[in-house]
C-alpha cells in the first residue's frame, strides 16, 4: 500500500494518537453503557496500565518474569492499607503505591544482574509465589486470605467521586492517558534504543559500552512504578483485595494480555486488554471457559503471531512476506 | 527423636513424588531446553486418571498403569502438537507451557469440578515400629517411586537409547552426525516425562485427596528440586528431591506449615542467588 508508505508522521503523531484514544475513551460514559460494560471497561484500562508496565520491560529491553503480578499486587495492598490504618486518601497515596511498585521492581531487578534466561524467570516466578505467601499469613496486617478492603467511601481525587463507576472511570483513563504517553517517550528516547540494544544482543550492547545492569535495574524500577500505580487504581475499582488476586496465575494474564495486542507496540497491551475481556463477554463465555480458550489463544499467538495482533495488522498493511532480520518480533 | 524421625519419615514420602516429577523436568530441560512449566498439571491429570480408573475398575495397580499410560500420550501428544515447533527458541516452549497450564487446568475443573476427590487407599492401617509410625501406604509409594526412578536410571545408562539420549543432552549436532535421530530422542523425553508425572498423579492421589489445583504446589517443587540437582542432571534430581521432602516436612513440623511455600521458594531465591545457574552440575550444559 502506498499511500501508507507516503504518509509524512510527525515525531507527534503517536501521542496525538494516544490523546484522541484517550478521549474517544473518556467520553464512553456518555453513550450510557450498562452497569457491567462499564465496570469491564474500567479493568481493560486498569490492566491496559498493568500491562504497559509489562511491555516495557518485556517488549522493549528483552525481560521476561513472572512477578509483575505481585508487585501490582504489592501497590494495591500499599494503597488499601495505608488508606485503612493511615487513613491516606487516594492522592496522597499515590506515591505510596508508585514508589512501593518502583522499589519491588527495583529488588526483583537485583538478581538479574546475577542471573539471567531461564533461572532469572524461574526466580521471578518464586520471588512472585514467596510475596503471595506473605500476603497471605501477615493476617494481621494484610487480613491474610480474607483480603482486606479499600476504604472507598466519598472520597474524591481531582474532582471525580472514586465511589460513582463513572467519574471512576474518567479518572483511569486520565491515568492511562499519561502512562502511555511517558511510555510513548521512552520508546521512542535515547534510552528507548539503549533498552532495545540490550534485548536485541545484549553482548554487542555492552561491547558498545551499554550499562546492561544499570538500564535493567531502571527499567525493572520504572515497570514496577507503573505496576504500583495499576494496583492502586485496581485496589480502589475492585475495593476489596485478597492474596489470590495477586498470584503467578494473574503473572501469566498479564503476559498474555501484552502477547495478545503485541507486546513491541505502544498500543499493544491495550488492543490485549480489550480482547481480554470483552471477548468472553461477547462469546458469552464461563470463567473457566475462558481460561480454556484463552490458553490456546496464547499458544497459538506465540506460536503463530508472536508480533501480536498489532503485529499482524501492520504486517498485512505492509505486505512484508517474511519478517526483516531484527524487526519487531 | 521419634517425632524427628517422623517427620523425617513422612518427608521421604514426600520428596518421592517430588523426584519423579523433577526427573522429568530435567530431561526434559537436559534435551530440549525447554522449561516446560505445565507439568504440575500433568500430575493433576495423571491423578485424575488414577482416580477414575479405580472408581471404574477398585484397582490401584490398573490405575498406576493407566495413568503413566494416559500421561505418556499425552506428552506425546503434546510434543508432536506443539512442542516440536518451539524446539529453536526455548523461551517460546516456556510460554507454550504456560497457555497449556491454562488449558489443562481449565479442562480438568470442567470435567471433575472444583470440588476435592479421594479414593480409598490400597493398603490400609499402618506399622507401629516403637512408636514411629508408617503407614504401609507410604512404604507403597515410596517403593513404587523408587522403582520407577531405578529403572529410568538402568535404561538411560545401561541400553543403547540411553546412551543416544545422553548424546543429544551432551551435543545435538554431534549426536545426529553419529546418526542419531536427535527430534526422536526428544519427543521420547517428553513422553517419558509427562509418565513420571502420571506416576506422581497415582502417588498425590494415594497419599490423600486430589484437585484441579495440586498442579501448582507440585510444579513449584519439581522446579525447586530440579534446580538443585542442577537441571538437566538426573541423580542430582533425585537426591535433592528426597531432600526437598524431608526438610519441608521438617520445617512444617517444627515451624508453621502455612509458610511451607515460603521456605521452598526462599531456597530456590537463595541458590539461584548463591550459584545463578543452579546447584549441582547441571550448570552450563546437561549433564546426565
Amino acid at each position: 500500500m502506498d499511500w501508507l508508505a507516503r504518509i509524512k508522521v510527525s515525531p507527534l503523531t503517536p501521542y496525538a494518537g494516544v490523546a484522541l484514544l484517550a478521549v474517544l475513551a473518556y467520553f464512553f460514559p456518555y453513550t450510557s453503557p450498562s452497569n457491567k460494560t462499564l465496570s469491564l471497561a474500567t479493568s481493560v484500562v486498569v490492566y491496559s496500565i498493568a500491562a504497559s508496565g509489562l511491555g516495557l520491560l518485556w517488549g522493549q529491553s528483552g525481560q521476561l518474569t513472572l512477578a509483575h503480578a505481585a508487585v501490582f499486587g504489592l501497590g494495591a495492598y500499599a494503597a488499601a492499607l495505608t488508606g485503612k490504618f493511615f487513613s491516606l486518601g487516594f492522592v496522597a497515596a499515590l506515591p505510596v503505591s508508585i514508589g512501593t511498585g518502583l522499589l519491588a521492581g527495583a529488588i526483583i531487578a537485583l538478581p538479574s544482574l546475577r542471573t539471567t534466561g531461564h533461572y532469572f524467570v524461574i526466580l521471578t516466578f518464586a520471588i512472585g509465589e514467596v510475596l503471595a505467601v506473605v500476603q497471605m499469613r501477615l493476617d494481621w496486617l494484610t487480613g491474610g486470605a480474607n483480603g482486606t478492603t479499600t476504604p472507598v467511601g466519598t472520597q474524591s481525587a481531582f474532582g471525580y467521586a472514586l465511589g460513582q463507576s463513572k467519574d471512576f472511570y474518567s479518572l483511569v483513563v486520565l491515568f492511562a492517558a499519561i502512562v502511555l504517553m511517558l511510555v510513548c517517550y521512552i520508546m521512542r528516547s535515547r534510552w528507548g534504543i539503549i533498552l532495545r540494544s540490550i534485548r536485541e544482543n545484549a553482548d554487542l550492547a555492552t561491547s558498545l559500552g551499554v550499562n546492561i545492569k544499570l538500564h535493567r535495574l531502571l527499567v525493572f524500577s520504572a515497570s514496577g512504578a507503573i505496576a504500583g500505580l495499576a494496583g492502586q487504581l485496581f485496589a480502589y475499582q475492585v475495593k476489596y483485595i485478597a492474596p489470590t488476586l495477586f498470584t503467578s496465575q494473574t503473572s501469566i494474564l498479564l503476559l498474555l494480555v501484552v502477547l495478545l495486542g503485541g507486546k513491541s507496540y505502544l498500543l499493544g497491551p491495550v488492543v490485549g486488554a480489550l480482547v481480554y475481556f470483552f471477548l468472553p463477554y461477547a462469546f458469552d463465555l464461563t470463567p473457566i471457559q475462558s481460561q480454556i480458550a484463552f490458553g490456546a489463544v496464547l499458544v497459538i499467538m506465540i506460536l503463530l503471531a508472536p508480533s501480536g495482533l498489532l503485529g499482524s495488522i501492520w504486517r498485512a498493511l505492509h505486505r512484508t512476506r517474511a519478517p526483516k532480520a531484527g524487526a519487531k518480533v | 527423636m521419634i517425632l524427628f524421625l517422623q517427620h523425617a519419615l513422612n518427608g521421604i514420602s514426600l520428596g518421592a513424588v517430588y523426584a519423579l516429577i523433577a526427573v522429568g523436568i530435567t530431561l526434559v530441560y537436559g534435551l530440549s531446553r525447554i522449561i516446560h512449566f505445565a507439568v504440575g498439571e500433568l500430575v493433576m491429570l495423571g491423578a485424575y486418571v488414577a482416580w477414575e480408573t479405580w472408581r471404574l475398575t477398585g484397582s490401584h495397580t490398573v490405575g498406576l498403569a493407566a495413568a503413566a499410560a494416559v500421561l505418556a500420550v499425552i506428552g506425546m501428544i503434546t510434543e508432536r502438537g506443539i512442542f516440536r515447533f518451539t524446539l529453536r527458541e526455548p523461551l517460546t516452549g516456556f510460554i507454550v507451557s504456560l497457555g497449556l497450564i491454562m488449558i489443562l487446568q481449565g479442562i480438568g475443573i470442567e470435567i471433575w469440578s472444583a470440588d476435592p476427590r479421594r479414593a480409598d487407599p490400597p493398603l490400609a492401617g499402618s506399622w507401629d515400629v516403637s512408636g514411629l509410625i508408617f503407614r504401609k501406604q507410604v512404604a507403597i509409594n515410596i517403593g513404587v517411586s523408587l522403582l520407577v526412578l531405578l529403572a529410568a536410571y538402568a535404561v538411560l545408562m545401561k541400553t543403547r537409547y540411553g546412551k543416544a539420549v545422553r548424546a543429544v543432552a551432551d551435543d545435538p549436532s554431534a549426536a545426529a552426525l553419529m546418526g542419531v535421530p536427535v527430534r526422536f530422542i526428544i519427543m521420547t523425553t517428553f513422553i517419558v516425562g509427562a509418565a513420571l508425572a502420571g506416576v506422581g498423579g497415582w502417588v498425590v492421589l494415594t497419599n490423600g485427596s486430589i484437585s484441579p489445583f495440586v498442579g501448582e504446589a507440585y510444579l513449584l517443587r519439581g522446579f525447586a528440586v530440579a534446580l538443585i540437582g542442577g537441571l538437566g542432571n538426573v541423580q542430582g534430581a533425585a537426591v535433592a528431591g528426597v531432600g526437598m521432602g524431608v526438610a519441608e516436612s521438617l520445617a512444617a513440623g517444627y515451624g508453621s506449615p502455612g509458610w511451607n511455600d515460603a521456605y521452598v521458594f526462599g531456597i530456590v531465591i537463595l541458590i539461584l542467588l548463591w550459584r545463578p545457574t543452579g546447584l549441582g552440575r547441571g550448570s552450563s550444559g546437561a549433564h546426565l
